[in-house]
């Protein structure tokens, strides 16, 4: 046996690796200082920590800008719709209260009025542009003929020319086949009104010595068995007084806007009312009651 | 009655379909969305597309007929409706086949065309024929010429379409010498 036959490398391997173990139980167990060799390593260790850290709190941030982003647009989104939503009932409600009192003044000149009345909607206008009519929803189905006035709350609007059996055709009183027995509510002088264009009609054979004014009323002179007496046509915008003329040429602008009407009334019996007395009636009461 | 007559028949029924649609919708419907512009004239450009496109003596009298169905939603008199109708397409029949164009710019082309002479058509023979003539009202009838030229593209793919769903390419290509050679 050849005792210093000793393997000195496989005995230096040995002991480096016990030593190790060794050693960093020994350093373990002392208080670490700062070391001279240690300060790179933590350097390097603070730098990627430091690093991954700044990476996270920025991944982390854009998320939670991404997350309360999507919590805003949805939010937005939701507020934007109870918005919309509000504004709709609100427009919704404030038509309801105009609806509301259109209806109550219809019904008030309907119960106020000795005459018939047929109440009826709009529901088309005239093809050609040219033309000034307008279809109501009601027919010879609902009572109508021919001739009858159409008429709103605030003033006529035509009357009836073509009843079918559940609409009408309405020649509005702007349209330039439309005839209209009318007077100067003022001066209680006779006119004939045609019209002239969507927007204009025409007073015609009123004598020239007449006192008529822009700005004077003209009303339905109830000649013609259509309209009522006395009810507003429309007001006087220009005067012209030919030289070589007996009658003044006089245009005047509808009280009603046709373009614009919703709900009109049918009158059956235009005769049975006379709006001229109506306004005539207070003055000569308070004139008899002051003498 | 053979698959021709009865594609005639029936193209006959959905325009007439299609016009009264369009009357409704002119008279009925725009005015009631859009009150600041004028409703394009859609019947008249379906006029125009078939003074364009269909045999001229079936058009003339199927015009006729759409003129007299016009009355039905206007208070425009049956002699104006024809007299400019008829006037209108007279002028468009005389220059199709001048103008070098096709497809859908032909027709907007041809739209803004016979716009104008509808419209000026309409005031020569109101003042010809009428006791009380209509009024020029020529910023009216600009804007109204306007909007038809404007919605003739689409207008024309309608008519285009509808035309073609009744065309039956077999029947109407099949010349004697196609059938010869077939």
């Amino acid at each position: 046996m050849n005792f210093l036959n000793f393997n000195f490398k496989k005995a230096f391997i040995l002991l480096l690796i016990i030593s190790l173990p060794l050693i960093s139980i020994n350093m373990e167990q002392k208080k670490v200082q700062n070391s001279w060799f240690t300060q790179p390593f933590s350097f390097m260790a603070q730098t990627v920590q430091n690093g991954f850290s700044s990476l996270s709190r920025g991944v982390r941030s854009t998320t939670a800008q991404y997350l309360n982003l999507i919590n805003i647009k949805s939010e937005n989104a939701h507020l934007h719709k109870e918005n919309s939503e509000l504004k709709t009932r609100l427009n919704q409600f404030s038509e309801n209260q105009n609806e509301l009192e259109r209806l109550r003044t219809l019904l008030d000149f309907q119960n106020n009025t000795k005459m018939e009345l047929i109440p009826g909607q709009v529901i088309g206008r005239d093809l050609v542009a040219d033309h000034n009519t307008i279809t109501i929803n009601k027919g010879t189905k609902h009572g109508l003929r021919a001739g009858q006035a159409v008429l709103t709350v605030s003033g006529a609007v035509g009357y009836i020319f073509k009843p079918q059996y559940f609409t009408s055709h309405v020649m509005l009183i702007t349209d330039r086949y439309s005839v209209v027995d009318a007077l100067i509510q003022k001066t209680r002088s006779h006119g004939i009104v045609e019209g002239k264009n969507s927007e204009t009609c025409v007073l015609q054979y009123v004598e020239r010595t007449e006192d008529v004014k822009i700005g004077d009323l003209i009303v339905t002179g109830g000649l013609d068995n259509i309209f009522p007496k006395g009810f507003p046509l429309g007001v006087v915008t220009n005067i012209e007084r030919k030289t070589k003329s007996a009658s003044l040429i006089i245009d005047i602008k509808p009280v009603v806007d046709s373009n614009k009407v919703e709900e009109v009334f049918i009158v059956k019996h235009a005769a049975l009312e006379n709006f001229l007395e109506k306004t005539v009636d207070p003055q000569t009461t308070s004139q008899t009651g002051q003498q | 009655m053979s698959s021709l007559r009865a594609r005639f028949y029936l193209k006959i029924f959905f325009f007439t379909a299609l016009f009264f649609a369009l009357c409704g919708f002119q008279t009925s419907f725009w005015p009631n969305l859009i009150t600041l512009l004028p409703s394009p004239q859609f019947w008249l450009m379906m006029i125009f597309f078939i003074s364009l496109r269909w045999t001229p003596l079936f058009s003339v009298f199927y015009i006729y007929f759409l003129g007299f169905c016009l009355t039905r939603f206007s208070q425009i008199p049956l002699k104006m409706a024809w007299t400019t109708l008829l006037t209108t397409f007279c002028l468009l029949s005389l220059f199709k086949d001048r103008v070098r164009l096709s497809g859908a710019l032909s027709f907007s082309f041809f739209t803004l065309l016979g716009s104008i002479i509808f419209e000026v058509s309409y005031v020569i023979l109101s003042h010809s024929i009428e006791v009380n003539p209509t009024s020029f009202q020529f910023f009216d009838r600009l804007i109204q010429i306007i909007m038809n030229f404007i919605f003739s593209y689409p207008a024309y793919r309608v008519f285009e379409w509808l035309d073609h769903v009744f065309y039956d390419r077999q029947i109407w290509s099949a010349t004697p010498e196609q059938n010869e050679d077939l």
